[in-house]
């Protein structure tokens, strides 16, 4: 097994004249949860958009699942699960029919024993024939991971899914990934303004400033200097603006 | 490809706006047969035919609803990292427009020939008129096809539902009333290049003053520029930022 499932190397991209990523080199230990912290802008979106094929970088290269030509690339994709930005569904479908479509699309078929499993993996068995539009927000977010998931993928990539999840949808949430981490062995890259939660899962940390990585760390390396995420970061952003 | 092609056909089978665009022109039609417009089957086919106005405007709203849902909603992304390449994508999706756009040209024009034959009866044996009406569609599809696909490039280089309809129905507008007028208003229109436009042909299809020569002619020139715009499309919608 590679050591790492995901690696950028030098990653530039461009919109005009603004430099949204500079250089950006990062690498995910495959079976780790990798927690990319940033503020808002600080690229990590645009770094998903890029892994994800929605956007093109403008220079640099990236290794996914071991693939590092674009044709590689375009077909590795398949192993990797994303979830970025607002959900991504069609709102005038059931949520069973949101994940049909992601079926016949990955595969050709539907399979409705599969769908309904996922769907009880992230606790929408009881909505699954209600409209994706009549969701709560929190709702879609499931929903949307549902999708993700639906393909068994080898590395998940997750930009702020806890966005609009409730206090018990959050620590729900957390068990979930959790649980695919340890059971199915997926390797999660996580994006999340909010530190707390990503202290209890992670295991590496890749910061993110102003399109700059600015440091890559282990979970455990990071209790040897401070005794919470949230310290680690208020004492490095603080180090790195003096 | 497949697999796109099936989710696409899966989604259009759910899609409610082709049956709402076709009942809506049959509406419309529907008025001036029962206020007396059109004496017999035979005169109602042939205006339907000749007045074709609706159809490009209904395609023009069509490409608004069907081909930019998946960039609205961000579901494209999907398509993406399943391992599709962006051509694929936008091949599958002019497939479903123009299945459509068939839908609403066949749905039209027979339950139009069927309302005007129990209200105003016909003049000629009903297999002579059903063989001039089959005739008539068979010939003038692909010019409307030809018609849509200059909407379908709207939808990919613009991606958004209601900027694609407002450019498409100008565009329609201008196109048809301009092209026309010029025709008409030359000494000379059948030498000149006008005559293989689709626009101008499509109402000889009606009328049977169709000429072989310029029918194949303008067919021709219409895959020409149908290919050339697809090609641009595509080169534009592997650019994009999705």
């Amino acid at each position: 097994m590679k050591k790492y499932i995901l690696e950028v190397n030098n990653l530039c991209k461009k919109y005009g004249n603004t430099l949204v990523l500079q250089q950006v080199s990062l690498s995910v230990p495959t079976g780790s949860i990798y927690g990319l912290i940033g503020e808002n802008g600080a690229g990590k979106t645009t770094l998903f958009r890029i892994l994800a094929g929605l956007s093109r970088q403008t220079s640099g290269s990236m290794v996914l699942v071991n693939a590092n030509t674009e044709a590689e690339i375009i077909k590795q994709r398949r192993n990797i699960g994303f979830m970025i930005e607002a959900p991504a569904l069609y709102p005038n479908l059931s949520v069973l029919e949101n994940l049909y479509i992601s079926q016949l699309q990955y595969c050709g078929k539907k399979d409705v024993d599969d769908a309904k499993r996922t769907l009880e993996l992230v606790g929408l068995c009881a909505q699954k024939q209600k409209r994706a539009k009549h969701l709560s927000l929190g709702m879609k977010q499931r929903l949307s991971l549902a999708v993700a998931l639906l393909h068994n993928p080898k590395v998940l990539i997750l930009d702020e899914p806890t966005n609009g999840l409730d206090p018990m949808g959050m620590i729900a949430f957390r068990q979930l990934l959790l649980k695919l981490n340890a059971d199915n062995k997926i390797s999660i890259v996580i994006s999340s303004h909010i530190l707390n939660e990503l202290e209890h899962i992670a295991t590496h940390y890749g910061f993110l400033h102003k399109g700059r990585l600015l440091k890559e760390i282990s979970s455990p390396d990071i209790f040897k200097s401070a005794d919470s995420l949230e310290h680690y970061y208020e004492n490095m952003m603080g180090d790195y603006r003096q | 490809m497949m697999c796109l092609m099936k989710a696409e056909l899966y989604k259009f089978k759910r899609d409610i706006s082709v049956w709402i665009i076709s009942l809506t022109l049959i509406c419309c039609a529907g008025i001036s047969i029962f206020t007396g417009v059109y004496s017999n089957v035979e005169n109602a086919v042939l205006n339907l035919g000749k007045d074709y106005m609706g159809f490009i405007l209904a395609f023009a709203v069509y490409a608004g609803f069907s081909c930019t849902d998946d960039f609205t909603n961000r579901t494209v992304i999907y398509a993406i990292t399943y391992g599709n390449k962006r051509f694929q994508i936008l091949l599958v999706k002019c497939c479903r427009y123009i299945l459509g756009c068939t839908i609403i040209i066949v749905s039209n024009m027979t339950v139009f020939m069927m309302l005007s034959l129990l209200a105003l009866g016909t003049e000629t044996a009903l297999p002579d008129l059903l063989i001039y009406a089959v005739k008539s569609l068979l010939l003038s599809l692909p010019l409307f096809w030809a018609i849509a696909v200059i909407f379908f490039f709207f939808a990919i280089i613009t991606r958004k539902s209601t900027v694609t309809m407002g450019i498409s129905i100008a565009c329609s507008i201008i196109g048809v009333v301009f092209t026309n007028k010029a025709y008409f208003s030359m000494q000379q229109p059948n030498s000149s290049l006008l005559r293989f436009s689709p626009v101008v042909q499509l109402p000889m299809i009606y009328e049977q003053t169709l000429s072989a020569c310029d029918y194949w002619g303008a067919i021709s020139i219409s895959i020409f520029m149908a290919v050339i715009i697809l090609s641009a499309g595509t080169i534009i919608f592997n650019q994009a930022e999705l």
